[in-house]
């Protein structure tokens, strides 16, 4: 079996921008993902009992 | 009045027991056998590992608990079950050995009306020669593992401080593991503990992994919508890994470990080996070795248990090749398809197949993760198991059955990148279902696009602390501890 080139698709891999990586770490912006993430699992688990 | 038994006191057993005491009548029984005193959070031992948790922040004693509960509690190993009883009582039993050591080594038959296999794993160091705390690699899976670890790490740490390259590989220690996102969050935590430590530039992370792509996870990685594109698990996993600097092999079975040194065979066929100073490679699982005897003391393991050692349930596990395979073979009631008083939860069920692809390497040797039952739907999975048993305690119906299938549930993983409450990160990912269903989202890997999502970012990592404390609140069956859901 052939296996992909894992290091050409690192190597190619979209890097992310400066500004990207600011926002991961920007504590405003970081409480509103933390607050989206929240009530998406929260809506998630709530589903996942209605069975 | 009836008895309930729960065998293992992990995220799915310890939930079913609480839930079961809750909605049951004073009458009624609920008896826990479980042979580690402590309960864990599991996923917490991943910051056990780099030094970062102490131990006791992510266990608590358990008998203190269960007292407060009204849950009895029996500090014991079980080793075989009768699900028929015997020929003097058809009642069903399970036989006993304490590990307490105020009853260390005796046995006991314990009777029930109803019994939950919630055992989870077995820890298979022996699947593969010289892995594991006992041969040559470090673990995370137990917090002793994980304590031992930290100390290993810091000892490469200290060597790095002093100017001396090291290699540390992390990942699977064989082609059949499961839980790549355990391995995956442990090499990005070292990574992250490296550059706090200002010691990255002469450390080389190399991830080892059985996955085929970067991404799987066991769950044949996952397609989401971002930023107006559908992008897939595996480009948003190679990002990281080209952003963090971390090397990875895919595809391998580490056939091997010696002192410094492990051995491996990939999917292509080609062996390698890597020279290392730091190896945390996560064990294969199996079934923690429970037999079954009908009421004539004969041996019925082989038709209770598949040939892994895990409870067979109410899925279809007729062989099937890959492109057969559908979302119907999954479980949803976690009853044995033979005794109808008898579940498996969490880990401990038989799986039908696995999520991601099956592969061998052209000599054989499968390479291909086994499928992961995280902590969410074991979670789920006990808490469902209990509220059958209640409607049919309450009811008298032995028919009625609730109902949850992976792969109809969704599920939540946070895969923590680095701690620190300023400086920490992870990869928050939601999956709906979490098992494809292809005849229902052909065309987006299986799953709801709209409820499969993924992002990177201190927000996640605060998400992961949260599930933390939360969690283990709830497992301490504080005040309001139902309503935090699983
Ligand atoms: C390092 C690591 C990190 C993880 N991180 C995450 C994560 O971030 N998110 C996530 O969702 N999942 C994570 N997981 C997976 C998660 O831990 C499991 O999904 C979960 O623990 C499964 O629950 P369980 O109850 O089936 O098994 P367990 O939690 O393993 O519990 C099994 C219980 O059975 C007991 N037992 C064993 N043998 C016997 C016996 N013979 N008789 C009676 N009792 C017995 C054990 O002592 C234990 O109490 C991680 C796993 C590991 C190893």
């Amino acid at each position: 079996m052939e296996l992909p080139d894992v290091d050409k698709a690192i190597s190619e891999a979209p890097l992310p921008t400066k500004m990207t990586l600011k926002a991961r770490t920007n504590v405003v912006f970081q409480v509103v993902r933390f607050g989206i993430f929240a009530l998406r699992m929260l809506k998630m688990v709530l589903k996942g009992h209605e069975e | 009045m009836a008895r309930v038994v729960v065998l293992g006191a992990g995220i799915s057993g310890h939930t079913a027991a609480l839930y079961l005491r809750k909605d049951l009548k004073r009458h009624d029984e609920v008896v826990v056998v479980s042979p580690n005193s402590e309960w864990n959070w599991i996923p917490s031992n991943i910051w056990v590992g780099v030094g970062k948790m102490d131990s006791k922040e992510v266990t608590f004693p358990l008998r203190p608990v269960y007292k407060r509960k009204g849950i009895d509690f029996r500090q014991a190993r079980a080793t075989v079950i009768h699900p028929e009883g015997d020929l003097k009582d058809g009642m069903g039993y399970v036989e006993i050995i304490y590990t307490d050591p105020d009853r260390y080594g005796e046995v006991e038959e314990i009777r029930y009306d109803y019994l939950i296999n919630a055992t989870g794993p077995k820890l298979n160091f022996e699947a593969t020669p010289g892995l594991g705390p006992d041969g040559y690699s470090l673990s995370v899976c137990t917090v002793d593992h994980a304590a031992k670890t930290a100390l290993e790490l810091e000892r490469v740490i200290d060597k790095l401080k002093q100017g001396i390259p090291q290699t540390l590989v992390i990942g699977v220690g064989h082609g059949t593991c499961t839980c790549e996102g355990a391995a995956f969050e442990y090499a990005f935590n070292v990574e992250h503990e490296l550059r706090a430590n200002k010691v990255r530039d002469l450390a080389e992370v190399i991830y080892i992994t059985n996955e085929y792509e970067l991404g799987d996870f066991g769950v044949g990685g996952m397609q989401f919508a971002s930023k107006g594109f559908v992008t897939n698990s595996k480009i948003w996993t190679e990002s990281l890994f080209r952003e963090r600097n971390v090397k990875a092999i895919v595809g391998a079975h580490v056939e091997r470990v010696e002192q410094g040194v492990l051995h491996y065979e990939q999917l292509d066929g080609t062996k390698g080996s890597i020279e290392f100073d730091f190896a945390m490679l996560l064990p294969p699982f199996k079934g923690v070795g429970l037999t079954a005897l009908d009421r004539n003391g004969d041996d019925i393991t082989d038709k209770l248990f598949a040939p892994n050692g895990f409870l067979k349930v109410d899925a279809d596990y007729s062989q099937k090749s890959f492109d057969q395979w559908r979302a119907e073979d999954w479980p949803s009631t976690y009853q044995s398809p033979f005794y109808d008083n008898l579940f498996g939860v969490g880990i401990a069920f038989a799986p039908p197949h696995p999520i991601s692809m099956p592969r061998f390497s052209p000599n054989g040797t499968p390479i291909s993760p086994a499928p992961p039952r995280t902590g969410m739907p074991s979670g789920v999975m006990g808490r469902t198991v209990a509220e059958t048993i209640v409607s049919r305690i309450e009811t008298g119906d032995h028919t009625l059955a609730h109902r949850a299938s992976m792969a109809s549930m969704g599920a939540a993983c946070v895969a923590s990148a680095g701690t620190g409450l300023a400086k920490g990160t992870a990869a928050a990912m939601t999956m709906s279902p979490v098992v494809p269903d292809f005849v229902k989202y052909p065309e987006t890997g299986g799953r709801n696009i709209k409820e499969t999502t993924g992002e990177i970012g201190l927000g996640a990592h605060w998400t992961k602390l949260l599930l933390h404390y939360l969690f283990i609140y709830k497992a301490k069956a504080l005040p309001g501890w139902h309503f935090i859901p699983e």
